[in-house]
């Protein structure tokens, strides 16, 4: 679909597809396209032609209809956008789109004025960071928390911060399997009844099994993977459970 | 438990792909002893693709004409534990044993043990499980891969997850949320 209110912008603000690409260290050929509705800006670049023409980033992402499947937005931006609370188990392949959800995770928080911590790698927390757009407006909301940090006390920080907050988006990333299940806790379920809280439980898809993973489903009604976000088929077993009572022994 | 009689009665297509990730032994064998009665008393044929140890198991506690019906493949043998897990061949060979059961237009079901040698590993999983997809929905019949949980890692779940229709654990069958959802 044509991204008429893209084209209105650049107009308005009188500069050519060329300039404009100049500008945002892309091919004419790409902002062409992206205007065209043709192919859709990876977050960097929608950062760097938002900046360009002064607006939201986000702004690519909400103007856009996606799938629905199921009743919640399938593409992951749409999601991060509609849904303000719930618990999401992420298990990741790549690398690079983990790092990308996490960036859209934040920006979706500041434009929603919400607070949002992340706790991540030294590594992964310096690739966050370096996709995020500068300035105040970004970082006032946005908070981190390196899980490498051996003095931290993680438990207390979570506690504090949930406590501390009414709205708020939570990333997690625990790269060691054997922690993962902690939050599986009802410690949380009061938060997450309470307050608008938006969890990200994310770890790597490698280091986890199956086993583990199914627990997690039990308890985290969205799966989020690469690509796209559904609601667990282990949770909500009423609606989602095929046949519940048909022992035959 | 889930105990999964699969049958018209629950609205599942006779011809349905699951994906069924079991935990503990005695609930697997449950289920494998009822996924065959089921099928017995549907009148189909059943090809197991089994550990021989489970199988001689479950399969006394049918009579000898129920075992009639029943047809064991050793799941080292079927799936090459000591050569290398190649696709191709893993698929032909499938397609060898069920063609003359077709051919017949006797109904059919399977059950397979999914094992691996990761040592003499060839090809992906998620490229074997993608064909053996399409060919239990163009042969049009009913089929569970059973994998041991703590063997798969969850990319490998979520990869299964997108190819087969069913997901069912010790506890649960359900419909997989990710079914036809594309690679990730």
């Amino acid at each position: 679909m044509k991204k008429e209110w893209l084209i209105r912008i650049r107009k308005a603000k009188n500069l050519t597809q060329d300039k404009v690409a100049t500008l945002a260290f892309i091919e004419r050929s790409y902002y062409s396209q992206i205007e065209s509705g043709k192919r859709n800006p990876s977050l960097n670049v929608a950062c760097s032609i938002a900046s360009v023409l002064e607006f939201d980033p986000l702004y690519f992402f909400q103007n856009e209809s996606s799938p629905i499947i199921n009743g919640i937005p399938n593409q992951i931006s749409e999601f991060f956008i509609s849904v303000d609370k719930g618990f999401v188990l992420y298990p990741y392949e790549s690398h690079d789109k983990y790092i990308e959800h996490a960036a859209a995770f934040l920006l979706t928080s500041v434009s929603k004025k919400r607070d949002s911590l992340l706790i991540d790698s030294t590594q992964n927390l310096l690739l966050i960071k370096s996709q995020l757009p500068k300035g105040r407006k970004f970082t006032r909301y946005i908070h981190f928390c390196d899980n490498g940090d051996y003095e931290l006390d993680l438990m207390s920080v979570l506690d504090e911060y949930i406590n501390s907050q009414k709205t708020t988006n939570l990333w997690i990333n625990l790269e060691t399997p054997s922690t993962v299940g902690f939050l599986n806790k009802e410690t949380y379920q009061e938060a997450i009844d309470k307050k608008d809280l938006l969890l990200i439980n994310a770890y790597n898809g490698d280091h986890v099994s199956a086993k583990l993973h199914i627990e997690m489903m039990r308890s985290f009604p969205y799966l989020m993977t690469d690509s796209e976000v559904v609601y667990s088929p282990l949770t909500n077993q009423e609606k989602r459970k095929i046949y519940p009572t048909l022992y035959k022994f | 438990m889930t105990n999964i009689q699969l049958n018209n009665h629950i609205g599942i297509e006779n011809f349905s792909h699951i994906f069924y990730l079991y935990d503990d032994i005695q609930c697997y064998k449950q289920n494998l002893l009822s996924y065959i009665k089921t099928g017995i008393s549907l009148n189909q044929h059943m090809v197991i693709i089994e550990d021989h140890i489970i199988y001689n198991e479950v399969v006394q506690l049918l009579s000898l004409e129920e075992q009639l019906l029943v047809h064991f493949i050793d799941n080292f043998t079927f799936y090459r534990y000591y050569e290398g897990f190649h696709i191709e061949k893993i698929v032909n060979h499938f397609a060898s044993i069920l063609n003359p059961l077709l051919s017949q237009e006797l109904k059919i079901r399977t059950w397979a043990n999914v094992i691996w040698n990761k040592d003499l590993f060839i090809n992906s999983l998620e490229e074997f499980e993608e064909k053996a997809d399409c060919c239990v929905n163009d042969l049009r019949i009913m089929s569970v891969c059973a994998y041991f949980s703590s063997s798969l890692n969850v990319n490998l779940q979520t990869a299964m997850m997108k190819n087969h229709k069913y997901l069912m654990t010790d506890e649960e069958f359900v419909e997989s949320t990710l079914y036809n959802l594309g690679t990730s």
